[in-house]
């Protein structure tokens, strides 16, 4: 169903059709080594696509760069790419900042990828724990906060256990003092990772719900039962089209929260984004797996692979509930009817 | 086919514009409840429209020509918005702008434009349309009205019903059979013309469940129309009523039906300072939808500005914007079942009353739920 044009979108999509196949997803699943894919996911340099130039990235867009994250949920990369790309932003402008030490990234940014832990960090005896870190098993690099502390965390030097159910890729992590001392990049007064890390779940929701879309109606045109195809049935019919509409939405939501010339998401439309995409979730698995039947629940047919990281992502970083409430914060908050609230806050037009 | 939706935005020049109506609304709607404003599009007020007309506002997109203000298709979205938003009786002039004007312009002959266009601007032609028969609902081209050729022009014979305002209107365009029988569906189908003050037309309204009569029934005994009643192509009328719907199907009024309750409600909210964390989801989460179907919805109107015929495209929106209007109303509804000590005012009950009572309609007219899902899925190649 996706008609992007656009040349980073066909890269994008050339390149982990290729290197990111099915098969290379189950074996990370399965916990097989992910030094080799990474190398040939950012042989072609996404990862700085945000940088300045004047920092030897692309200085692109977030609106550039939207294509692209958006291949990514497409594929269910196990490896945090979005996350890394809107990570290596936000630690280059670290670099500049004063709250920042500068020890921690005086050779540079950190090789590898990277994941966020805004939530669930704990300071016990020193160390730092992160519960259920999205990509934590995968990931090279945690940017964790808790309260003010902002830590820069190998997960090399972590003890690290699956937090999800099968095939999970999410992790508790737990780094002693020492690792949590020399990790410390420094105190930042307001919660840094929980915007980008909403965002770049909710373009990879977006992404996902896009391909296993495509892979519904696949099957429902080419399903046969009673002599026909599955997909004429008016039953099915009515649900695929009402997720069809819901696929549009998480698309769109995901696309507005990607506006931008700087490389940051406003912080109302990640909010929104995660929030529309998330809600979503449960209404698209469901009548995908109830279109695919039996086979779609097996471990041989590719669909589970995009559903159950769909359902992850859906409340990973705050849920629904929690970026909604965020949201009606603000709209209780201002004075403004729902009309020019919308315009005004999430679609930057001026005041009438 | 369906195809995707970018985002785009409204252009910004069309603020100046949007400044404009907001300045007029405020003075004209100063004082209206929202009970009222709950009503919208099917809330008629003959001397608003003509007010409206008075500012050029009538036929915004239709050249200057025939009358109109030669404006774009982002301008009458945002004054559409604006009107739907602020919950203007906009139901007299509501289908002559949206549907009729655009229709004679693409279909009619030269003296058809000549004639009616100019009378649409001025807010002196008000249309309705004639689709729904009492056998025939969502099985739109099983329409047994019958128009027959006469030396003159044609004979009319039938009845329409559940036909918005028609009680209101001066003209309607109706879906009528020219040839052929009930059995030949969308063959022998034709528009035409009719003058609702003609011999042989009675105009019956409906009192609906909210008690209004915002819907009529309409008759017709052998009533004599001209040879230029025919609208378009003889034969031709099952095609240029889809081309009509996908311009009823398009805007904003899909999304901003239950926005007077909507705005009530968070008022209430702030005036009362609840803002606890369900609440603040319930909010956030209608207002995340508004938002995304916004941008849908533009995405829609670009492609008209490409000079796109999105008809597919704009069933997706007018089916996700009802159910998201239906909601807003079923949620605040279960919101205040869960507050039993928050005092509503009668202004918002009374609201919220109209809304749970006419908000069934919001997935019935200009096509029901289920006609749009069907068409949405014969664009995905499922039919």
């Amino acid at each position: 169903m996706t008609f992007m044009q656009n040349d980073f979108y066909d890269s994008a999509e050339r390149l982990f059709n290729e290197v990111c196949t099915p098969t290379v997803i189950r074996e990370v699943e399965r916990g097989a080594d992910t030094g080799a894919l990474w190398s040939d996911l950012s042989s072609v340099g996404f990862a700085d696509a945000l940088l300045p130039e004047s920092a030897e990235g692309a200085g692109l867009s977030l609106t550039e760069v939207w294509p692209m994250l958006f291949s990514m949920g497409r594929h269910v990369l196990p490896l945090p790419y979005a996350q890394t790309v809107l990570a290596r932003a936000w630690l280059q402008q670290a670099r500049t900042t004063t709250c920042a030490k500068a020890s921690v990234l005086a050779q540079g940014l950190p090789e590898g990828t990277l994941t966020f832990a805004p939530f669930r960090v704990a300071t016990e005896d020193a160390g730092v724990q992160a519960s259920s870190v999205s990509f934590g098993l995968t990931a090279n690099w945690v940017l964790a906060q808790s309260e003010t502390k902002v830590w820069l965390l190998p997960t090399a030097q972590a003890q690290r256990t699956s937090s999800g159910g099968y095939g999970s890729i999410d992790a508790d992590l737990s780094w002693p003092a020492d690792v949590a001392e020399a990790s410390l990049l420094g105190h930042f007064e307001q919660p840094q990772f929980r915007e980008l890390l909403a965002l770049s779940l909710a373009v990879l929701i977006a992404g996902a719900a896009d391909r296993v879309f495509e892979m519904t109606l696949g099957w429902a045109n080419q399903r046969e039962q009673f002599g026909k195809p599955i997909g004429r049935f008016q039953a099915l019919q009515q649900q695929i089209s009402e997720v069809a509409e819901q696929v549009f939405g998480a698309r769109m939501a995901a696309e507005m929260a990607c506006r931008g010339a700087a490389w940051q998401p406003a912080p109302a439309l990640a909010a929104l984004a995660k929030a529309q995409t998330s809600q979503a979730v449960a209404r698209i698995v469901a009548v995908a797996h109830a279109v695919h039947g039996a086979i779609g629940v097996t471990q041989e047919f590719d669909l589970q692979l995009y559903t159950r990281r769909l359902n992850e992502w859906a409340r990973a970083g705050g849920g629904a509930g929690y970026w909604s409430g965020v949201l009606g914060q603000q709209v209780l908050g201002a004075k403004s009817s729902a009309l020019d609230f919308v315009r005004t806050e999430l679609f930057a037009e001026s005041v009438a | 086919m369906l195809t995707a939706l970018e985002f785009n935005q409204v252009p910004a020049q069309e603020a100046a514009f949007r400044s404009e109506i907001r300045q007029f609304l405020n003075e004209a709607l100063a004082g209206v409840p929202s009970h009222a404003k709950a009503r919208s599009w099917m809330g008629t007020s003959d001397d608003f429209s003509k007010k409206l007309a008075k500012q050029g506002w009538l036929g915004l997109t239709i050249p200057k020509e025939y009358g109109g203000s030669g404006k774009g298709f982002f301008s009458r979205f945002v004054l559409s918005e604006e009107l739907l938003a602020s919950g203007a009786p906009v139901a007299s002039h509501w289908i002559a702008d949206r549907q009729s004007g655009p229709l004679l312009l693409r279909y009619g002959t030269e003296a058809q434009r000549q004639f009616y266009i100019p009378r649409i601007c001025r807010g002196d032609a008000f249309f309705c349309i004639g689709m729904s028969e009492p056998s025939s609902g969502s099985d739109l081209a099983s329409v047994r009205s019958r128009a027959q050729r006469t030396e003159a022009g044609w004979l009319l014979n039938g009845s329409k019903i559940w036909t918005t305002n028609a009680h209101g209107c001066h003209y309607m365009i109706a879906l009528v059979r020219t040839s052929g029988e009930t059995a030949d569906r969308q063959k022998g189908l034709s528009q035409v013309i009719i003058d609702l003050s003609l011999p042989g037309v009675t105009v019956r309204p409906i009192t609906d469940m909210a008690g209004d009569a915002h819907f009529s029934e309409v008759f017709f005994d052998n009533v004599t129309l001209g040879a230029d009643a025919l609208v378009g192509t003889e034969g031709q009328g099952w095609d240029q009523v889809n081309a009509e719907l996908a311009f009823e199907r398009s805007g904003p009024e899909r999304i901003y039906s239950s926005i007077a309750l909507l705005d009530c409600w968070i008022e209430a909210l702030r005036t009362q300072a609840i803002h606890d964390a369900e609440t603040n989801a319930l909010v956030g989460a209608m207002v995340a939808e508004m938002a995304t179907l916004r941008a849908l919805s533009l995405a829609v109107t670009q492609k008209l500005v490409d000079g796109e015929s999105p008809a597919i495209d704009a069933s997706v929106v007018k089916d996700f914007g009802t159910d998201f209007e239906q909601r807003l109303i079923s949620n605040i509804a279960a919101w205040l079942g869960t507050h039993p000590e928050f005092i509503a005012s009668a202004d918002l009950l009374q609201t919220l009353g109209y809304l749970e009572q006419m908000g069934a309609t919001f997935s019935l007219r200009g096509g029901t739920r289920e006609i749009l899902r069907g068409i949405i899925a014969r664009g995905l190649g499922l039919r």
